[in-house]
């Protein structure tokens, strides 16, 4: 995918200047009238959290693009974004735990927005695991496929889990939708803003990376099965 | 095709945790597993049913109602959702977002007719996020947000 | 209120270790698959 090697470099830079400037409004950022210092934690949670669900997003998109055209490359940018999606579950999961010890006063709690976040890293790891339990890579990319389409059932859930029911997670902060509204006031605002932009920016380096390392991995292999069969 | 025993044992796995978890997932959202506390007016209603539970009541710390025995960690309050109150007793460290007039799920055994005997104490963070020099208009806005998500 | 420099920090270091972690763990197998490549291909006409 010569596309991916043009756009590496861009997309690269363009993450560094967007985290620099992210992190600069944090560093400036005041403290929150209730939980002082530790409101910067959600500046990495929630664009994290962000990028885990467009992770998966992306991944139905690709997943479904490759059962229907059976493009490899739709294959390879499916597998590129589970692992990405699954850094990103992991670092919302954990800088939400490390949040939640002193401001909830627990590491974790089974409401459904914690729980059904769980889901989605057992969903990136379970793909991840699936894929590579197949000795055909062809079946394996089918089969993972399926599965991805299916768990996307996710997705909604965690996103409407705070409205649908009561849980210990915060409604969100910056509605869309019916009531519109912004929960963030003045200074606590543009670091957020703009490390979800950065995050969206990292997290299309990183697939782009992971991507081409896959695709150098399928070269490789593809030739040394060459190699073996003409040695036959 | 005969496939590696470890490989198949992969694959089976991966499908029973994947499909599990998320078909445990739909399945409790039907069931109402996932709601994670009552609000102190749900369990007034269902006093009946709840008693010797052991349930979350989830609401706001009444501003003006929390006292602390001198000298121990005992503390007393009530929990409001803006209709009802139920009183609350409990012993130990709170989290640091406790506080009047903030959000609270406390974690006990229900008994009919007394106070609720909390044995863990969970903070519950509005949706707002405030500078600390407007803390006036922070305090105003959080109520708000909370009793709203409790209705 | 409370110092949480300590929360914070780790929170922030742990997103450089996982996301700096990976992108260059990546990059660096991207090379090397390229290497293996380019040696493989030069061995067989």
């Amino acid at each position: 995918m010569n596309i991916l090697k043009k756009i590496q470099p861009l997309v690269g830079l363009a993450t560094l200047i967007a985290l620099a400037i992210g992190l600069w409004y944090v560093y400036q950022a005041p403290a929150d009238f209730q939980q002082g210092g530790a409101v910067r934690i959600l500046y990495i949670h929630v664009p994290s959290a962000k990028i885990a669900l467009l992770s998966y997003l992306f991944l139905t998109a690709a997943s479904i693009l490759y059962l229907w055209k059976r493009y490899e490359g739709a294959d390879i940018l499916a597998e590129a974004a589970a692992s990405v999606g699954a850094a990103f579950t992991v670092i919302t999961l954990a800088s939400g735990s490390i949040w939640g010890k002193p401001m909830w006063g627990t590491w974790w709690a089974w409401d459904a927005r914690l729980t059904s976040m769980l889901v989605l890293l057992i969903l990136y790891k379970g793909l991840m695991v699936l894929r590579h339990s197949l000795d055909d890579p062809v079946k394996g990319a089918r089969a993972t496929a399926i599965l991805a389409i299916i768990g996307a059932v996710d997705l909604p859930i965690i996103h409407y889990s705070v409205v649908w029911w009561r849980t210990l997670h915060q409604p969100p902060s910056l509605a869309t939708g019916e009531n519109t509204a912004v929960h963030i006031t003045g200074p606590l605002l543009p670091p957020l803003l703009i490390l979800s932009v950065a995050f969206i920016l990292l997290g299309l380096y990183m697939v782009t990376v992971k991507a081409r390392q896959i695709e150098a991995r399928r070269h490789l292999d593809a030739l040394e099965a060459a190699r073996m069969h003409h040695d036959e | 095709m005969s496939m590696p025993i470890n490989r198949r044992v992969f694959m089976i796995l991966s499908l029973i945790l994947v499909i599990g978890s998320l078909g445990a997932l739909v399945l409790s959202s039907f069931t109402g597993a996932l709601v994670y506390f009552h609000t102190p007016t749900e369990a007034l209603a269902k006093n009946k049913d709840l008693t010797d539970k052991k349930i979350r009541i989830g609401g706001m710390v009444q501003a003006g109602t929390l006292t602390r025995e001198a000298g121990t960690l005992k503390i007393r309050f009530l929990v409001t959702d803006g209709k009802t109150q139920i009183p609350v007793r409990y012993e130990g460290i709170v989290p640091d977002l406790f506080r009047e007039g903030q959000g609270v799920v406390v974690e006990g055994t229900w008994k009919n007719g007394q106070d609720f005997p909390a044995d863990t104490i969970l903070a519950k963070h509005s949706e707002d996020y405030v500078p600390v020099e407007m803390n006036e208009q922070g305090i105003a806005k959080s109520k708000e947000s909370l009793l709203k998500s409790l209705k | 209120m409370s110092d949480y420099t300590l929360y914070v920090a780790a929170v922030y270091g742990l997103a450089i270790l996982v996301y700096g972690g990976y992108t260059l763990r990546w990059r660096a197998s991207y090379k090397k698959l390229e290497q293996q490549r380019a040696s493989l291909s030069q061995e067989s006409p």
